[in-house]
């Protein structure tokens, strides 16, 4: 009798890992595939509206793109796609997979050094060639707090000293942390009460 | 008194050590950093899974496939795992209407780039470090697009900026700092007369400083021949280690990669070219035959140096 219970057990539990393991690997592999093409297929449907003003941000570059596009759509997954694109109706859809021809300009973010504008080309539906249309120009952007200089002070410290909260250095990682100068600081800064 | 919390996380094999100060209440202070910490690291995960070359599932990794599509991709919020998402580009003039948020403390200065995708926002940053360190830094390594060697100290800055900006700014710490690996952003409110010091570490005793830096608003940086994920293509190797002080730590890491890459005579040309650099840097180097020079803002040139040890 007892070794029944046993096997009984045995089984329940090893059907249980094997239910877990669908469920956390398999199953959720399914889903996110079962995802994606659904909302391929659905992006068919829904066609442009709400897009319009993205759509006219982009159109100035893309004017040509209405050839491209019904030569193109064969390779893209949404064939439905440009077959009715008109100039400036816009078949992109928000949950698309397929990028609109044309060339697309990046918002300069400028910072102290310069600024870099991309310029991404899309053909096909995939991503061409990227090019770099603004190299930086030298000028520090506007507020430079006063507090930002640091100074250097030229003086050696010990390892133990207890005054440095970091130390910037070329070596730290994960595995050799333990034991650290940084461990180390680190735990009697929250020691000290 | 004046009390620090320290917490680290453990994020793309680095060490990130997050520290808040404050000279009020020690107990808000630690609930104040064990809130903010899971956030960082849920950023610092995100940041791995995004750009991680050893990943195949990250869009570094898609973009050495041919897969470039992660440049047109809006910066969505990622706290959820969202599922690839393609907008139509917001690019061109008006950053602000297709704004999307990672988190719900979003910086003003931080809107602006917010628009175009990560992703997106590195292969700029990568472009404009070659240019700016005359190819010393480059994204391109063995043939292969990879922009890990910028992406720590971004992210850190991004992190520090996102996460422990708004802490100083809503007056609930003094000071607060973010390291990774060896490299620090750190800033404190304009009210606390708080000042971080840091220490450079000696390369050939990790246990040992060199120097102390002190700073408020700033960033810190180094890098040396041991460090990891950085694939410094060396041209010259008269420098052992290369600690670099600069507003922003995106750009300090730059520039300490691009010094040990560069060495020490065409680093100081480089810099002295550029008049940023040159009105804004410090720097700690250590030669490979273990002697230290520094150099101040405006004083890069070799002979104006202080001669260090003494």
């Amino acid at each position: 009798m007892k070794t029944v219970t046993r096997a009984a057990i045995a089984v329940l539990a090893g059907l249980a890992i094997i239910g877990d393991a669908f469920l956390l690997f398999i199953k959720p592999h399914l889903a996110q595939q079962a995802g994606t093409t659904g909302s391929a297929l659905a992006s068919n449907g829904t066609t442009s509206s709400g897009n319009g003003s993205s759509a006219n941000a982009q159109s100035e570059s893309s004017t040509d793109s209405n050839s491209a596009n019904s030569t193109d759509s064969n390779d893209s997954t949404n064939s439905n796609d440009s077959t009715d694109s008109a100039d400036s109706s816009n078949t992109e859809s928000t949950d698309s997979n397929t990028l609109k021809d044309g060339t697309y300009t990046s918002v300069a973010s400028p910072n102290a050094y310069g600024e870099i504008q991309l310029q991404v080309t899309v053909a096909g539906g995939k991503i061409t060639t990227i090019t770099t249309v603004k190299a930086p120009t030298h000028g520090r952007s506007q507020s430079v707090n006063a507090q930002a200089l640091p100074m250097l002070t030229e003086r050696a410290i010990s390892a133990q000293s207890a005054d440095i909260q970091f130390v910037s250095g070329a070596t730290e990682t994960s595995t050799a942390f333990v034991n650290s100068l940084q461990d180390a600081i680190n735990q009697s800064l929250n020691a000290a009460k | 008194m004046t009390t620090i919390q320290a917490r680290v996380i453990h994020a793309m094999t680095i060490p990130f050590t997050i520290q808040l100060s404050d000279s009020r209440d020690a107990a808000y202070l630690a609930t104040c950093i064990d809130e903010i910490t899971p956030q960082i690291t849920a950023y610092l995960q995100h940041i791995d899974t995004t750009f991680s070359p050893f990943r195949a599932d990250s869009q570094v990794a898609a973009a050495r496939r041919g897969d470039w599509s992660a440049m047109l991709v809006t910066s969505k919020a990622s706290s959820t795992k969202s599922g690839v998402h393609y907008a139509a580009p917001p690019y061109n003039r008006h950053a602000g209407q297709a704004q999307t948020h990672y988190s719900q403390s979003e910086s003003q200065s931080e809107s602006q780039s917010e628009s175009q995708s990560e992703f997106a926002q590195i292969y700029a940053l990568a472009e404009q470090a070659k240019q700016l360190t005359r190819g010393h830094f480059n994204p391109m390594h063995a043939g292969q697009y990879d922009p890990t060697g910028i992406v720590k100290g971004w992210a850190i800055e991004r992190a520090h900026e996102r996460f422990l900006m708004p802490l100083i700014t809503s007056g609930q710490c003094d000071a607060a700092a973010l390291g990774g690996g060896g490299d620090i952003q750190t800033a404190v409110a304009d009210t606390s007369d708080f000042v971080w010091r840091i220490g450079v570490q000696d390369p050939a005793n990790p246990n040992a400083t060199l120097r102390t830096i002190t700073l408020r608003n700033g960033a810190v940086a180094t890098s040396g021949t041991s460090k990891r994920g950085e694939h410094i293509t060396r041209n010259a190797h008269d420098l052992a280690q290369a600690t670099i002080v600069d507003d922003h730590l995106a750009f300090a890491d730059m520039w300490a990669t691009a010094a040990i890459s560069a060495g020490e005579r065409t680093f100081r040309d480089i810099i002295d070219q550029n008049p940023v650099a040159q009105a804004s840097l410090h720097a700690v180097l250590v030669r490979a035959d273990g002697s230290i020079t520094q150099f101040a803002p405006g004083k890069t040139a070799p002979d104006v140096m202080p001669q260090t040890g003494a």
